[in-house]
C-alpha cells in the first residue's frame, strides 16, 4: 500500500512512516502543505494522512483541492487535541476520518488499511447481501447469522457488531471504530465495555465450535479473518 | 413564588440583629421620651397649680386681715358673689379647671389668664379671688409643647432607625445572598452589587470582590497550571509511548512492554480527560448542538453499558419519558456513560439501577439512583471536584474526572447537576 503522510511535527512524521514501513507499507513525507498538495494530485496513493495544521496550507484546504480535482483518494485527518476538535467540519471538506492526536498507531493503522481497502473494493462486492467467514454466514437482508447450517439468534446490536466485522474481514478494528460505527456515538468508555459486548458476542457464534471467528489483536483491537 | 420570596425575605428581616437593635432602640428611646414627657407635664402643671393656690392664699389671709376686698389691680380680681355663688354675667366661663377649686378664666379684653377660686369668708361671704398666671401658664405651655415635641423626636427616631436598619438589613442580605450563591452554584464569576460607596456596607461588599477576584484567579490559576501540565506533558508522553510501541512488536515476547503500554495510555487518557475537561469549560462550544431526543440517547447508553451491569447482576430499572432537547449528543452520551460507569462500578453485586427521565415542562430531570455506595454528605459537594475520589485508599480504578466531565458538560448545556444520598441510595439528578 503507497501513503501520503503531509505533516509538519518531524517526531510525529518520522513515528507514523517508521511504523507504516514495518508494516510493509511505502510512505511519502510531505512537511507542509504546499508540497503535500504537490505529491497528493501528481502521484497516485491508496490513502492520504493529512494533518490539520500546516505551515503554507492548512490540511482541509487541501483535501478540498484535491477533491476539486476529481480524485478521490480516501484522506484520513489529524487533529491536535487542543485546537477545535470539528470532526464534522473535516468530514464535510472531503475527509473520510478523523484521529485526534495523540492516537495509538495501531488506531492509526487500523483505520489507514480500512480506508484503503473500502475505495479498491467494486461497488459490486459493496453493497452484498451475504457475507461469510470460515463457517460462519451472514444474510443482510434476512437479519439472519448461521454456523454450520446453525441458526445463531443475535440481537440487533451484536448483529450490527457481527456485520461491521465481517465487512471489514481481514483488517483489524479497533474499540474505538466500533464505538464509532457501531454505536454511532463519539466518546471515551472508562471501562472496557467493549470488551464485554465482544465476549458476549463471543459466547453466542463460538459456543460449540472449535474454532473461535473473532480473535483479538492485543494492543489494537479485535479481527475476523477466514 | 414570589409571594414565598417575600414572606422569607420578610421572616429574615424580623429575625435580623438589625431589626432587633432598631426595636430595641425605638422602644428603649420611646420609654425614655414617655416618661420624660410625663413628668414634665406633671412637675409643670403641680408648679403652676401650687403657685396660683399659694398666691390665693396668700390673698385669703390678706382680706381675712384687712376685713374688706382691697382694691382690684390688673393682676386681681375680687367679685362678692350671692348665696348661689353664681357669676356675673359679664364674666367669662371658666375655660378649664385646674385642681379641684382652682378655676382657670380668660379674660378676652386684655387676654391675660387668671387662676381663680371662691373662698367663704364669716364676714364677707362667697368671695371669688383671681390671680393673674399668664406668665406661669405661658411657662407651663412651653414645657407641654417641649413634651409633646420630644415624642414627635422619637417618631422621627424610631422611623429613621427603621428605615436605617431596612437598608442595612437589605446591604448584608445581599452580600450573604451573593456569597451562598456562589458556594451553590460554584460560579466564580458572581460579585456583590454595590450601590453606594458611602457606607460600612458598602466598604465590605468592596472588600469582599476583591476577595472574590483573588479566589477566582487562584482557583483559575489552578486549573491552568494542571491543564498547562498535561498539556506540556502529553506530547512527550505520546513519544515515550511510540517508542515502547515500537520496542514491544520488536520483541512481543516481553511482557512488561504491554504492561508499560497499558501504564502510558492510563496517564494519557488522564491528561486527555482533563483537557477535554478544561476546554468544555473555556471554549463553550456549541457548533455541534442539535436538536436530539434524550431519552435515546439515554436508552443507547444503557444499551451498551447493560452487559456490564449484568456482569455484576445489578439489575437497571428504566422509567424514561420521551424528550427533545438541543445539545451535543456526543457530550450527553459521554455525560450519562460516566454516570452509569460508576454506578456500576461502585454497586454492590445484586444491587439495582434506576434510571428515570422526566420533563417538567421546558425542563427534563434525569435521575440515575443506584444503591450500595457510600459518599459522606460532606463530600456531596466535592464529588464533582477534579481528582475527587470517593474511596480515599484511590484502591478502586478510574481517573477520578469522570463526574467533573458531567459537571462541565452540563454546564456548558445551561443545566445542573447534583449529588444526594436518599434512603440509603445515592442518587445523581441532572436538569437540562
Amino acid at each position: 500500500m503507497k501513503l501520503l503522510l503531509i505533516e509538519d511535527d518531524a517526531e510525529v512524521a518520522s513515528y507514523i512512516s517508521k511504523g507504516m514501513k514495518e508494516a510493509g507499507h511505502i510512505v511519502d513525507h510531505a512537511d507542509n502543505g504546499k508540497d503535500g498538495l504537490f505529491l497528493a494530485t501528481t502521484e497516485k496513493y491508496d490513502a492520504m494522512i493529512v494533518d490539520r495544521m500546516l505551515p503554507e496550507m492548512d490540511g482541509l484546504t487541501i483535501i478540498k483541492s484535491v477533491r476539486g480535482a476529481g480524485n478521490t483518494t480516501p484522506a484520513l485527518i489529524l487533529s491536535a487535541l487542543g485546537e477545535v476538535d470539528d470532526r464534522v467540519k473535516g468530514l464535510r471538506s472531503g475527509g473520510d476520518d478523523y484521529l485526534v492526536k495523540p492516537f495509538a498507531f495501531a488506531e492509526l493503522i487500523a483505520r489507514i488499511e480500512i480506508l484503503a481497502r473500502r475505495s479498491g473494493q467494486d461497488i459490486s462486492s459493496a453493497s452484498e447481501t451475504k457475507m461469510l467467514a470460515a463457517d460462519l454466514e451472514m444474510d443482510l437482508l434476512a437479519r439472519r447469522v448461521k454456523r454450520q447450517g446453525q441458526l445463531i439468534d443475535l440481537q440487533s446490536r451484536e448483529f450490527a457488531l457481527l456485520e461491521y466485522m465481517l465487512k471489514n474481514k481481514g483488517q483489524v478494528v479497533t474499540r474505538t471504530m466500533l464505538l464509532e460505527n457501531v454505536w454511532d456515538y463519539h466518546f471515551d468508555p472508562q471501562t472496557n465495555v467493549i470488551d464485554v459486548h465482544i465476549s458476549r458476542l463471543r459466547a453466542k457464534i463460538d459456543k460449540g465450535f472449535d474454532s473461535p471467528i473473532i480473535r483479538t489483536v492485543r494492543g489494537a483491537g479485535y479481527i475476523i479473518e477466514d | 413564588m414570589q409571594d414565598i420570596s417575600l414572606k422569607t425575605k420578610r421572616r429574615r428581616y424580623a429575625k435580623s440583629s438589625s431589626f432587633m437593635m432598631a426595636l430595641l432602640f425605638t422602644i428603649l428611646c420611646g420609654a425614655v421620651a414617655l416618661s420624660l414627657g410625663y413628668f414634665i407635664n406633671y412637675f409643670a402643671k403641680g408648679h403652676l397649680v401650687h403657685g396660683a393656690q399659694a398666691v390665693i392664699d396668700s390673698e385669703v389671709k390678706y382680706i381675712q386681715a384687712l376685713g374688706q376686698l382691697p382694691d382690684m389691680d390688673q393682676s386681681k380680681i375680687y367679685i362678692q358673689l350671692n348665696e348661689d355663688a353664681l357669676l356675673p354675667s359679664d364674666f367669662p366661663k371658666p375655660s378649664k379647671v385646674l385642681a379641684e377649686g382652682l378655676l382657670l378664666f380668660e379674660m378676652p379684653q386684655t387676654e391675660k389668664r387668671y387662676a381663680a377660686r371662691i373662698h367663704n369668708f364669716a364676714d364677707l361671704g362667697k368671695v371669688l379671688i383671681a390671680t393673674d398666671i399668664t406668665d406661669m401658664a405661658d411657662d407651663f405651655d412651653f414645657m407641654q409643647w417641649i413634651g409633646i415635641a420630644s415624642i414627635a423626636f422619637v417618631m422621627i427616631v424610631v422611623f429613621v432607625s427603621y428605615i436605617i436598619s431596612i437598608f442595612v438589613v437589605k446591604g448584608t442580605n445581599d452580600i450573604a445572598e451573593t456569597a451562598y450563591e456562589i458556594i451553590r452554584t460554584g460560579d466564580l464569576s458572581r460579585r456583590v452589587n454595590i450601590s453606594a460607596r458611602w457606607d460600612d456596607l458598602s466598604n465590605v461588599a468592596i472588600v469582599l470582590n476583591l476577595l472574590f477576584d483573588r479566589i477566582e484567579q487562584l482557583m483559575q490559576g489552578v486549573r491552568q497550571v494542571s491543564d498547562n501540565i498535561a498539556h506540556d506533558l502529553r506530547t512527550p508522553l505520546t513519544r515515550m509511548r511510540g517508542h515502547i510501541d515500537m520496542l514491544q512488536k520488536k520483541q512481543p515476547e516481553h511482557q512488561e512492554y504491554s504492561k508499560l503500554l497499558d501504564e502510558a495510555d492510563h496517564i494519557l487518557q488522564t491528561f486527555n480527560a482533563l483537557l477535554r475537561i478544561s476546554r468544555i469549560e473555556t471554549e463553550q462550544q456549541r457548533s455541534r448542538f442539535e436538536r436530539q431526543d434524550i431519552d435515546k440517547v439515554l436508552h443507547d447508553v444503557i444499551e451498551f453499558y447493560e452487559p456490564l451491569a449484568e456482569e455484576k447482576n445489578i439489575v437497571i430499572n428504566k422509567d424514561i419519558q420521551p424528550a427533545q432537547r438541543v445539545c451535543d449528543r456526543d457530550l450527553i452520551f459521554q455525560a450519562f456513560a460516566n454516570i452509569i460507569d460508576n454506578a456500576i462500578k461502585y454497586g454492590s453485586e445484586k444491587s439495582h439501577i434506576n434510571i428515570k427521565l422526566h420533563k417538567h415542562d421546558e425542563a427534563i430531570e434525569i435521575m440515575i439512583e443506584n444503591s450500595g455506595v457510600c459518599v459522606l454528605d460532606e463530600d456531596l459537594p466535592k464529588i464533582f471536584d477534579r481528582f475527587y475520589r470517593a474511596d480515599k485508599s484511590r484502591s478502586q480504578q478510574g481517573s477520578g474526572l469522570g463526574l467533573s466531565l458531567v459537571d462541565a458538560v452540563v454546564k456548558l448545556h445551561g443545566g445542573s447537576v447534583e449529588a444526594r444520598n436518599m434512603n440509603e441510595n445515592f442518587q445523581i439528578i441532572t436538569q437540562l
